[in-house]
């Protein structure tokens, strides 16, 4: 097989040949269902796309064909080459509501067109059938011998098969794995595809991508993210030879360079939160004010009005105070409690910190209640305070728990994180910290 | 009503045409309360892109329900904290949706728009966005996140599979309080509305804002109610419109003068006058009349050439350290407008402070000050004004390089001393010390001094808004009406009902003393007095028997069986009104009970 | 000719290891027999019948049930007689949709059409009444398979099945109803009506072979005919397999997976690969075939995704791991993951990461389900708080740890010490 796409794909040709040797030849009975797992950017979909080329398929994504009807629709309309537009008023090929009619389209399709080979069923995201209808994936998976035609359905999951079992009808597909790639296999496929923009020379890049590698994997192995950071880096790594402070072959400078900057990235892996451009011009500014706590800063901060930062406050305290405790903080008498030091002893080593199993409800009581004790000045309960508790739910930064009819005291929840609590309370400049049971105590 | 979100509608709206406009007409706007799952998100997305497309057809249309491919290269990510204001904020992320926009020039990106990121159900949004990024190689598709709180909402929503689809960019509208000073900046510091507000209504707006709701949208129509109040209830205020002023005066009834002369700043001015001049202010019309045009006039004067100083004031305060009139030019105004500048002891510290100003410090506010009267076109009045900053910034150049020449001469020699001096000569160091700042003070100093007493006189003198009289035709000043309208407080107005009802049903037979129950008051005010008096769970028996024993006491001479039953229908259906507004509600703990829902004593 | 041969050869084991061609089952003749005369009964003589055969996955259910109605229609005085509805729980997911499915099979959609129906019963007899009067002789029978039975006792009422046994019982017309379910309790699932309506009659596929029938069964897939092609080349090839399968290590791995699972269907998987690779170069099945095969079907795949997750997320699963053991298989949430981590790496000085990318870690743990929700529906509380469960076992964990390529010294000292001793 000469012209094989096996060996175009970088570090995958164990698993391209497996895949090619199940299809065969396209007159072949192909077993029935094939099972593709792996992480995420491990080139199963290039993998299957390059193999199936030549060969009648139909690529499915399970998440954007949400119900088993979409489903049987896109299937149909791809295999009959029905495109719904305009002219027809956007309707699919015909109508297909169930399995039965599903399998039963299929087969007088297969059959009309006299398929020369196996019709390769690909289903991408394959998990998402577990939560179509119940018989779906268990049909899908006997196809072959529901329709009797020559069909072979292939799953792409991330996911193992174990946990697609349940229900009844299952009948075990064969499982291909694909390893996650290993340092060096990142490193060949990084530079082959490699979309680093400049003359440089090959070795250059090469180190670079070591460098890349070496210095996120911990972190990190997903091509894809590894790619992301090594193009969004690359710019300042041979910023200094196009100044040319320093030679290309002079590694080690280069490396010290950008090392601070690989780090740095490092800390904001995954976050996605900058396009290039502005990463670019962020890394700039950094290097000039050598401040690198804004950007932290900068993620938490929140606008709200005065008391709504206030009515935060209090629901957070609510939330993660036990209410045994208020009168403790927040009683303007309270004499300091003098067995709490016993209390804590044994409080501290167990698991029950509320900052560790998360916000408990409160009533609205005693949010007002805690918010009239944190503001200084008098407020009156008026409209606004009420409707700034609904747009502080509706923010998503508190939530209500209770069932929605129980109009008469409904119940809440804090969503907001420590950190973000301490901004807003460091905006306001109320300490916080002060009035939290865990800490305190 | 609530936090920010009526500004968001108009910003998102504003957004969308200009989105349409400039940069692609496939927009859809997709609002969390029209998406409640993932069919929902994408017919609506993909019926608002259809309609677009049917005037555009070049593009194979995906039928409506199913497959809906969109995709983007690059999605961006918009981040609107709270509200923003108009054109100034929408224009920043249009210019960075430019760039993608070029890279592909076959076709036009289509533009997804979340309002309300944070009230989208998580998995719609993570469905979504793994659809749109499957399209992504056919399709251009931009997504834009309406953000209201920050960024980590989107991480909160979108776990790493999806977010790692996007490539996101951050845009920030400024912040409300920016917002809320260009428009106090636009509408109230300028001389050409002649319509303002008093320092308590003001601060009362302003307050509304910042604590409650930063909304420029409500701050506006705070406004506009004001402004209508103003002009239905005083007929004077048609005076407040500059021009034409003459001309109504003279249609002026006596007793529409009348009105006029019993304002309080009117009253005062005529006090001050010599009695034969009371008496013709007072009495005879065509004087008052001539007079009052002359006051308006001087009002327009006044205040043509108090809004420019007053910047002057701010330009020099907020380069003071630890800025005691605030930061902002809102702040000063209200301080301004409730009390007189010279009594305020924060204007006090701040002139001691600007005192001890540097040079160049001094110099950038008299340039900045300069600059103001420059670039408005201010009243003759200010010439003078300006001119002598003008000599006086000449003179601080002037003494830029002078002045160093002394210091220089002094300061070196002195420095060398002080290494090779030993510790007990110290002593005669530091007098020379302050002999040396004598010395300069000559120099330097003297004019600083100087300069700030001019600036002080000047402040003192024009900015004197409250003494001028008939300043109530320009200045609404019922603070607390407004309060009482626009910070509506529904639980006291109940109990306010409930324990005055006179108050609303002007009814002379309701009023009572306070402490003491009437048995003329209705059955839900009997009921509710006597609730506030109980502790949490509230025996039903007591209450009825207390409840006889209160209102009733008149009935209970004829003791018949059937005025027992009335009793007892009349008290429950009090009851059962009280638990409908919600003070109390049956509870299962104790039978025969309820329990209350307010707080003691409220 | 020779590549023609083998990969004629190919095309015709898939085509029997995918279940094409149905090739008499060995040891279940007393099974065929009984099935064979139960519906040759219904054809000939007009016998109503119902009966339910019963097997575990694999076992051949189908395979058996095929073969004996090939056989039956070759048969001279059966052909013409019968009428064969093949029904299937997973597709026929509710009565209307099996009823219209029944019409179809039996052509009768247009007699049937614009005719309203007011029962289930109405409606099946109307449909064998079109039968009847569609033949001059008396009527045909019918024969109704039910695959995935257990699937139509969910529907409601039964309806279907209550209707068939009922013409089966009252003998309105010739009629078999056979059933093929995996569940033996499937009785119990029946409605009472239902049930007495059901002859009770049974057939129990059970895979009672031994290992050497097993391997008999093997050799027997893996063999030519004789009139496949040349002698010479058909008998090399049954030689070579039948080498093939006296292969020690080939009988070790049958016997292996013999051991695990004796159904015939799990073998035709097993066989597949080798067979696939069969190609001009490779004209023989090799027992390294073979056990690579077995290799790739038994892999522990977890264990296997796990290896491929990155340092800090393996980090995460061990301290998962320490809090399932500390807290005896409680659920935890992130934000104690989280702790743990940061004391982790604390004390083992190694590079340690800001939450924001820790969670982001952590969820991709969670897409894989690695991990996963204690309770449904939590979508109202923070992500950090929701109480999760390690889905992976701790021997899996070690194994990964173990195989985890360049895998840091603290780490695998730390998965085989407690959480708090390190």
């Amino acid at each position: 097989m000469p012209d094989s796409p096996l060996d175009v794909i970088a570090c995958r040709q164990e698993q391209s040949r497996q895949l090619q040797s199940l299809f065969g030849s396209p007159i072949q009975m192909t077993a029935p269902c094939v099972f593709v797992y792996g992480h995420s950017a491990t080139g199963k979909t290039l993998v299957l796309r390059s193999l199936l080329q030549k060969l009648t398929h139909i690529f499915v994504n399970c998440v954007e064909c949400y119900s088993a009807r979409l489903l049987f629709q896109r299937v149909l309309n791809e295999l009959s080459g029905h495109v719904p537009s305009a002219a027809n008023d956007f309707t699919s090929y015909s109508r297909c509501d169930n399995t039965n009619d599903f399998v039963r389209i299929l087969k007088h399709l297969m059959q009309q067109k006299r398929l020369a080979g196996t019709l390769y069923l690909v289903l991408q995201k394959a998990e998402r059938l577990r939560d179509m209808e119940a018989n779906l994936l268990p049909a899908l998976l006997r196809l072959q011998h529901l329709t009797g035609e020559n069909v072979c359905v292939i799953l792409e999951s991330e996911i193992v098969w174990n946990k697609f079992w349940c229900g009844t009808g299952f009948q075990d597909p064969i499982i291909i794995h694909f390893p996650e790639y290993s340092k060096d296999e990142l490193l060949e496929i990084m530079l082959s595809s490699s979309a680093l923009d400049g003359e440089y020379s090959s070795e250059l890049k090469e180190s670079y991508c070591n460098l890349v590698i070496s210095v996120f994997h911990t972190a990190c192995r997903n091509l894809r993210e590894l790619q992301h950071m090594a193009q969004l880096n690359f710019p300042k790594y041979v910023e200094p030879i196009v100044t040319g402070e320093v030679q290309e072959d002079d590694v080690r400078k280069l490396w010290r360079n950008v090392e601070p900057h690989l780090k740095r990235a490092l800390q904001t892996v995954y976050l996605h939160e900058i396009s290039s451009s502005q990463w670019e011009r962020m890394q700039a500014e950094k290097s000039e004010e050598k401040a690198p706590p804004s950007a932290l800063s900068s993620r938490v901060s929140m606008e709200l009005p005065y008391y709504s930062k206030f009515l935060l406050i209090a629901a957070y305290l609510a939330s993660y105070n036990p209410s045994k405790s208020d009168r403790r903080f927040f009683s303007k008498n309270a004499g300091r409690i003098n067995k709490r030091t016993v209390m804590n002893v044994d409080k501290k080593s167990e698991r029950t910190s509320s900052q560790m199993l998360g916000p408990k409800s409160f009533g609205l009581d005693r949010l007002m209640a805690i918010f009239y004790s944190i503001v200084e000045e008098k407020v009156a309960p008026s409209a606004y305070i009420f409707s700034q508790m609904t747009s502080l739910v509706n923010l998503g930064l508190m939530t209500r728990i209770s069932v929605s009819d129980s109009l008469e005291s409904p119940k809440f929840k804090c969503l907001v994180s420590l950190d973000m609590i301490r901004a807003v309370a460091k905006n306001v400049s109320f300490d916080v910290v002060r009035y939290l049971y865990d800490f305190v105590g | 009503l609530g936090v920010n979100l009526p500004d968001h509608e108009g910003l998102f709206c504003d957004l969308e045409n200009l989105l349409r406009d400039e940069v692609s007409p496939h927009v859809a706007v997709l609002r969390s309360k029209d998406c409640a799952n993932t069919r929902n998100a994408v017919s609506s997305c993909v019926t608002q892109l259809m309609d677009t497309q049917m005037m555009s057809p070049k593009r194979k249309a995906e039928e409506n329900m199913p497959s809906s491919p969109r995709k983007s290269p690059r999605k961006s990510h918009k981040k609107t904290p709270m509200k923003s204001p108009r054109k100034a904020c929408s224009s920043a992320p249009i210019k960075s949706l430019n760039s993608p926009v070029k890279n592909q020039t076959c076709c036009k990106p289509l533009v997804i728009v979340f309002e309300d990121l944070e009230s989208f159900p998580a998995h719609v949004l993570q469905d979504f966005v793994a659809i749109c990024s499957n399209h992504l190689d056919d399709l251009p598709i931009v997504l834009i996140f309406g953000i209201a709180t920050v960024v980590t909402a989107v991480h909160r929503l979108l776990p790493h599979e999806f977010s790692s689809l996007l490539c996101m960019e951050k845009f920030q509208a400024p912040p409300a309080t920016q917002c809320l000073n260009e428009l106090i900046d636009q509408v109230l510091l300028t001389p050409s509305v002649a319509f303002r507000l008093s320092g308590r209504v003001f601060r009362l707006f302003t307050q509304l804002f910042l604590y409650h709701d930063f909304s420029t949208v409500s701050f506006i129509r705070a406004f506009k109610f004001a402004m209508l109040e103003h002009f239905s209830q005083s007929p004077a205020s048609i005076l407040c419109q500059s021009h034409d002023v003459n001309s109504k005066l003279e249609s002026f009834s006596s007793s529409e003068l009348d009105e006029i002369r019993s304002l309080p700043s009117f009253r005062r001015y005529v006090e001050g006058k010599p009695p034969m001049e009371q008496i013709k202010l007072l009495e005879d019309d065509d004087h008052a009349k001539a007079i009052i045009s002359k006051m308006l006039s001087d009002l327009t004067d006044y205040h043509t050439s108090y809004f420019p100083i007053l910047r002057c004031l701010h330009a020099l305060t907020t380069k003071l350290p630890s800025q005691p009139m605030g930061k902002h030019l809102r702040e000063i105004y209200a301080m301004n407008l409730s009390a007189d500048m010279g009594s305020i002891d924060d204007y006090t510290e701040a002139i001691s402070f600007s005192k001890a100003l540097c040079r160049d410090e001094l110099a950038g506010v008299i340039h900045k000050c300069c600059d103001y009267l420059d670039n408005n076109d201010i009243p003759e009045s200010l010439h003078p004004f300006k001119d002598e900053l003008n000599s006086y910034l000449e003179l601080l150049n002037m003494i830029q390089g002078k002045p160093k020449n002394p210091q220089d001469g002094h300061g070196h020699p002195q420095k060398g001393t002080l290494k090779s001096l030993a510790f007990s000569h110290q002593l005669i160091f530091i007098q020379t010390l302050q002999e040396n700042r004598k010395k300069k003070m000559t120099a330097y100093e003297s004019l600083r001094n100087d300069v700030v007493q001019f600036l002080d006189t000047n402040f003192r003198y024009s900015i004197l808004p409250l003494h001028l009289p008939l300043l109530e035709i320009q200045y609404y000043n019922k603070a607390g009406f407004l309060r009482h309208h626009l910070n509506a407080s529904p639980r006291a107005c109940i109990q306010s009902a409930l324990t005055d009802p006179y108050q609303y049903t002007q009814n002379s037979a309701l009023k009572c003393a306070d402490g003491v129950i009437s048995p003329a008051l209705p059955d839900l005010c009997i009921v509710y007095l006597l609730h506030s008096e109980c502790g949490r769970l509230i025996n039903l028996y007591d209450w009825l028997q207390v409840c006889c024993s209160h209102c009733f006491l008149l009935s209970f001479s004829y003791f018949h069986i059937f005025l027992v039953f009335r009793k007892h229908s009349r008290f429950i259906r009090a009851v059962s009104e009280l638990q409908f507004l919600g003070f109390v509600k049956p509870t299962k703990r104790k039978t025969d009970h309820v329990a209350r829902l307010t707080w003691g004593g409220c | 000719m020779e590549e023609d041969f083998i990969s004629s050869v190919q095309t015709l084991l898939r085509q029997r290891l995918c279940g094409k061609c149905h090739n008499q089952l060995r040891f279940r003749e007393n099974e065929i027999k009984q099935l064979h005369d139960l519906v040759h009964r219904t054809a000939t003589v007009g016998e109503s019948n119902s009966l339910l055969v019963i097997g575990p996955r694999g076992s051949g259910k189908s395979t058996l049930l095929e073969g004996v109605l090939d056989d039956l229609t070759n048969e001279k005085d059966v052909t013409g007689n019968i009428l064969v509805v093949r029904l299937n729980g997973l597709l026929q997911t509710d009565d209307k949709i099996a009823l219209a499915e029944i019409t179809r099979q039996l052509q009768l959609e247009a007699e049937s059409e614009g005719k309203a129906f007011g029962s289930f019963a109405e409606n099946l007899q109307f449909l064998l009444e079109a039968l009847r009067s569609g033949s001059d002789r008396k009527s045909r029978s019918l024969v109704f398979v039910l695959d995935e039975f257990d699937l139509f006792a969910h529907h409601r009422n039964q309806t279907l099945l209550y209707n068939l046994f009922d013409v089966a019982q009252s003998a309105q017309a010739p009629i078999c109803v056979i059933g093929l379910t995996v569940r033996m309790d499937v009785l119990e699932l029946l409605e009472k009506r239902v049930k007495s309506r059901f002859s009770h009659r049974f057939i129990h596929l059970l895979p009672t072979y031994e290992f050497k029938e097993y391997l008999e069964i093997a050799q027997d897939v893996l063999t030519l005919p004789q009139d496949f092609a040349s002698k010479k080349l058909v008998g090399d090839w049954n030689k070579s397999a039948q080498e093939f399968m006296q292969d020690s290590s080939v009988i070790d791995v049958l016997q292996q997976i013999f051991y695990l699972d004796k159904s015939i269907q799990h073998l035709y998987q097993l066989l597949m690969i080798p067979v696939c690779k069969l190609n001009a170069e490779h004209t023989k099945l090799l027992a390294s075939d073979l056990y690579a095969s077995f290799k790739i079907l038994h892999k522990d795949d977890k264990a296997a995704m796990l290896q491929g997750v990155s340092i800090l997320e393996l980090t995460l699963v061990l301290a998962m791991k320490h809090l399932n053991e500390v807290y005896d298989g409680e659920p935890f949430n992130f934000e104690m993951v989280f702790s743990v981590y940061k004391k982790f790496t604390q004390r083992a000085a190694l590079q340690s990461f800001q939450k924001a990318v820790v969670i982001k870690a952590f969820e991709h743990l969670c897409s894989l389900e690695i991990v996963r929700a204690a309770e449904s529906s939590t979508s109202r509380t923070q992500r950090e708080f929701r109480a999760l469960r390690l889905m992976a076992d701790s021997s899996q964990i070690m194994e990964a740890v173990k195989r985890y390529p360049a895998c840091p010294n603290e780490l695998k000292h730390w998965s085989t010490t407690p959480m708090l001793t390190l």
